[in-house]
């Protein structure tokens, strides 16, 4: 059993990082995960075997984002950039400050939808079959969003290079 | 052979590990002669890769109070759905228990990387308990060390697949390697054991990066020297041999990192080259933390040569 329990802290640890990227400010990002996991407690017990434990919670965060979003008429993105970079200021890594804010900065600017498959694919490396299960969309549907964010990105991060120089060479 | 054209959404399939095995050798040659599918598939890499640098941190930070009773109480209704069918914990709970955390880490297996546990294993010094306790699944170093193979029968069968970065310079090769790892790692030299680094790449594994430095005899005879961290890893300084056909590795633990090397060489001469692979590491590694950074030459530092470091008004200090 706890091996399972290993297995689920995992998931829920990366729920908090997909809430994180994916509202950009912390505390709400931190409601909105712990709104997930209060739901997700309040239905554990309509649990059934063999459950993709992962999909079930990311789908239940997906649905209680979707809602308050319709019911806030937020302006999702509206964290200033600096507040966000102060954070990004501490890199996990020594080097590539320029690009991880110019990859900041390129995600915030997509389409909440867009943003959503780029994370779910990108950073929480889910399958394609497994990120339509979670947003509720046919999967061609999940092709063309993560190429249109894969692509925007990248035409965003192309336009920073001109301004900046290469701050994508030294990935690759 | 008549091959598909290169279509976008093989071109995301590639870079999310998620083609099979075929359709990944025939995309790899067509990229090779695509010059702008190559960048976008780079490009795209690069992004995901700047995805877990910008948030990966989150997975470090303390759980909250919600955050524990959810991991304990979904536990329960989870064993209470499925039920725990996995039988006594015997003396590779440890060991089954990274791999559960291990496999969880991504989701998505493809291409090489859905490698299976065919080997034999013997053990060798000093013996490893996981060897004589049966497992449901393999565990994490299994994985690896699979995952290690498979890497070096798909890249020196032929040389299509030049490695990506040479060993002409080869603190930009470390320090792409150590920055995919998220941690510092190097090729060591195994020139005395008659071998010369070519270079390396990196690869997606079923727990996160992995790299891969490439050798070569004088005769062009290849061995491959696969550097990975999982996530989750007992503690195992055990080197085990692992053989597939006449291709033998040999694979271990050494403090975060877990190491295979292999070649078509037998197991004495791999053990002795492993031998050396183990001493250099440690070798460079105090002298590594001796003397950084003032040593240029001998200390591979894992920052990026300054020419590629990013042009930046704000002088404040890059270091963790």
């Amino acid at each position: 059993m706890d091996d399972i329990k290993a297995e689920i802290t995992v998931h829920i640890a990366s729920l908090r990082r997909y809430a994180r990227a994916l509202m950009r400010d912390r505390s709400d990002a931190e409601d909105l995960m712990q709104d997930a996991l209060a739901r997700a407690l309040s239905r554990s017990h309509q649990f059934k075997p063999g459950t993709n434990m992962r999909a079930w919670l990311f789908t239940i965060l997906h649905n209680i984002h979707v809602n308050n979003v319709r019911a806030k008429v937020v302006r999702p993105n509206e964290v200033p950039v600096e507040d966000h970079e102060q954070r990004l200021s501490t890199p996990a890594r020594q080097d590539g400050r320029i690009e991880l804010r110019d990859m900041s900065r390129a995600i915030e600017t997509l389409p909440a939808e867009q943003r959503q498959v780029l994370l779910l694919v990108g950073l929480e490396g889910m399958k394609y079959d497994e990120v339509a299960t979670v947003l509720g969309v046919p999967i061609g549907t999940v092709m063309s969003r993560l190429s249109r964010a894969r692509e925007a990105v990248r035409n965003r991060l192309s336009d920073g290079q001109a301004e900046s120089g290469p701050t994508l060479r030294r990935i690759k | 052979m008549t091959t598909q054209p290169l279509s976008d959404d093989d071109l995301h399939a590639y870079v999310d590990g998620v083609l099979d095995e075929a359709r990944r050798i025939e995309v790899e040659a067509l990229l090779a002669r695509d010059p702008e599918a190559a960048a976008k598939v780079a490009n795209w890499r690069a992004q995901a890769l700047a995805l877990h640098a910008l948030f990966d941190p989150v997975l470090d930070e303390t759980p909250t109070a919600t955050m524990r009773t959810a991991a304990d109480r979904l536990t329960v209704a989870r064993v209470a759905a499925n039920g725990d069918r996995r039988g006594a914990w015997g003396g590779g709970a440890a060991l089954r228990l990274a791999a559960a955390v291990a496999l969880v880490v991504t989701g998505s297996v493809g291409g090489w990387m859905g490698a299976t546990w065919t080997g034999s294993r013997t053990a060798e010094r000093p013996v490893r308990t996981a060897a004589v306790t049966p497992t449901p699944g393999p565990t994490p170093l299994q994985t690896f060390a699979a995952a290690a193979m498979r890497a070096h029968n798909f890249y020196t069968v032929d040389n299509p697949f030049m490695v990506e970065l040479g060993a002409d310079d080869r603190d930009r090769l470390d320090g792409w390697v150590s920055e995919r790892l998220g941690k510092p790692v190097f090729g060591p030299s195994l020139e005395a054991a008659g071998y010369q680094l070519v270079g390396g790449r990196t690869l997606p594994t079923a727990y996160g990066p992995g790299g891969q430095y490439i050798y070569e005899d004088d005769q062009g005879h290849r061995i491959t020297l696969f550097v990975g961290s999982p996530r989750s890893q007992a503690p195992d300084n055990a080197v085990t041999i692992y053989e597939q056909g006449d291709v033998t590795s040999a694979y271990w633990v050494e403090g975060p990192l877990a190491y295979a090397l292999i070649g078509k060489i037998g197991r004495d001469r791999i053990k002795e080259i492993s031998a050396k692979v183990h001493t250099t590491i440690i070798e460079e590694q105090s002298r590594r933390t001796q003397q950084r950074p003032s040593e240029p030459r001998d200390v591979r530092p894992v920052v990026q040569p300054p020419q590629v470091q990013p042009p930046s008004d704000d002088p404040k200090p890059k270091d963790m």
